[in-house]
């Protein structure tokens, strides 16, 4: 399943310009403390929080994530949007709590993999 | 040498620039077409020589901080290029001759770079017996979060342009970034250093600052002394130490309480 694809199934706000909508997702994580983020986060998920400053961003290109979903109507920072866009990594947006967006996302995610 | 002179000896025409930006003063040169070797460039007060005219050679330059750009082989980007330029604050020259010869014509002019740099580096290295080493070191400012990870970011795209293994880059990503961040949130200053050998990479994270007085208590998983303010950011979780010891083959930590703090990680390719 692509960015694309669950921007829509969730209807997310993108609020990045010019990055890959096209990456395949190999799963989600949610968390909002950082280092956590860092040990346990694998590569291509897509990772739910709502921090907000730039440091997500280097967290994210790090660790090689598919794109950030800012949850709970979270204002993000202009920096951390610039930051995204140079680092190809798309930003969403949504009013929605974290745990709305797990659970919608796990439903759609596992039947995209065939697992429900 | 400064851009005046590059140009001087280039032939160059400015496509951006005022009289103020011609006098920067020039130190080094990078002559490449791909962006990944643009990236993995680390000199400072640089000009970037290349053919390479679109939009994004800005944002790359820009990001690797070089003085100018000088387009080779009477190459010239579109005046949207060179607006974006303008605005990032960012000098374009432009001349007819070719990558070899501007680099040539700049190299005898005595625009040499990074080479006595890495003489000295290579004779250290020989020194201390390790063959076959490339050390990159980051300053690393405490309190700093406009810039905290900037050198773990620089030190990866410099490890993917060395082919290194993803597994071990994602490793040592990891607990360089860990280490970067308890600089910036708990001491005054520091410095980030990767020691990239052919059998392990070494990371050492070395500071000024008020040190810990009980590492035992500091490696415990959710033990963490960063301030509130840091905690909302979703620092300080108290993860930091036992990611740097998880992600690492090797780890020793040293500190002296009111000094400041040492860790060595290695991780074996």
């Amino acid at each position: 399943m692509t960015l694309e694809e669950i921007r829509r199934e969730l209807s997310l706000n993108l609020v990045t310009k010019g990055t890959n909508l096209e990456r395949v997702v190999a799963g989600a994580y949610a968390s909002d403390l950082l280092s956590w983020v860092m040990g346990h986060a694998a590569e291509n998920q897509v990772w739910i929080t709502v921090q907000s400053h730039p440091n997500i961003v280097a967290v994210a290109a790090l660790l090689g994530l598919a794109g950030i979903i800012v949850a709970e109507g979270v204002e993000i920072e202009e920096n951390t949007v610039k930051k995204a866009e140079e680092e190809n990594i798309p930003i969403f947006s949504t009013k929605r709590p974290v745990f709305e967006i797990c659970g919608i996302l796990y439903n759609v995610l596992s039947r995209s993999m065939g697992k429900c | 040498m400064k851009l005046k002179k590059i140009k001087e000896i280039l032939r160059a025409e400015v496509l951006t620039g005022d009289d103020g930006a011609l006098e920067v003063e020039v130190t080094n040169a990078c002559g490449a077409d791909l962006i990944s070797d643009i990236l993995a460039d680390m000199k400072k007060n640089a000009v970037l020589l290349t053919g390479l005219t679109h939009r994004q050679i800005i944002q790359t330059a820009s990001m690797s901080e070089f003085a100018a750009i000088v387009f080779v082989r009477g190459k010239c980007p579109t005046s949207d290029v060179i607006e974006l330029a303008r605005e990032s604050g960012l000098p374009l020259l432009r001349t007819d001759f070719p990558l070899y010869e501007s680099c040539g014509l700049l190299y005898e002019a005595g625009l040499k770079g990074d080479i006595i740099a890495r003489k000295v580096q290579e004779r250290q290295n020989v020194e201390e017996k390790i063959p076959g080493t490339m050390r990159l070191v980051y300053e690393v400012h405490g309190g700093d979060f406009d810039t905290a990870g900037k050198a773990t970011e620089q030190a990866k795209k410099v490890l993917k342009q060395l082919g290194v293994n993803p597994s071990v880059m994602r490793r040592a990503s990891i607990v360089a970034y860990e280490a970067e961040m308890n600089i910036v949130i708990h001491a005054y200053n520091g410095k980030l250093i990767f020691d990239i050998t052919p059998s392990h990479i070494e990371i050492t994270a070395e500071d000024e600052g008020p040190g810990i007085e009980d590492i035992e208590l500091a490696m415990q998983e959710g033990y963490s002394t960063a301030p509130e303010r840091i905690r909302e950011m979703g620092f300080g979780a108290g993860m930091g130490l036992p990611n740097m010891k998880k992600f690492s083959d090797e780890f020793e930590i040293n500190s002296v309480v009111g000094k400041g703090t040492k860790v060595k990680m290695k991780i074996f390719l």
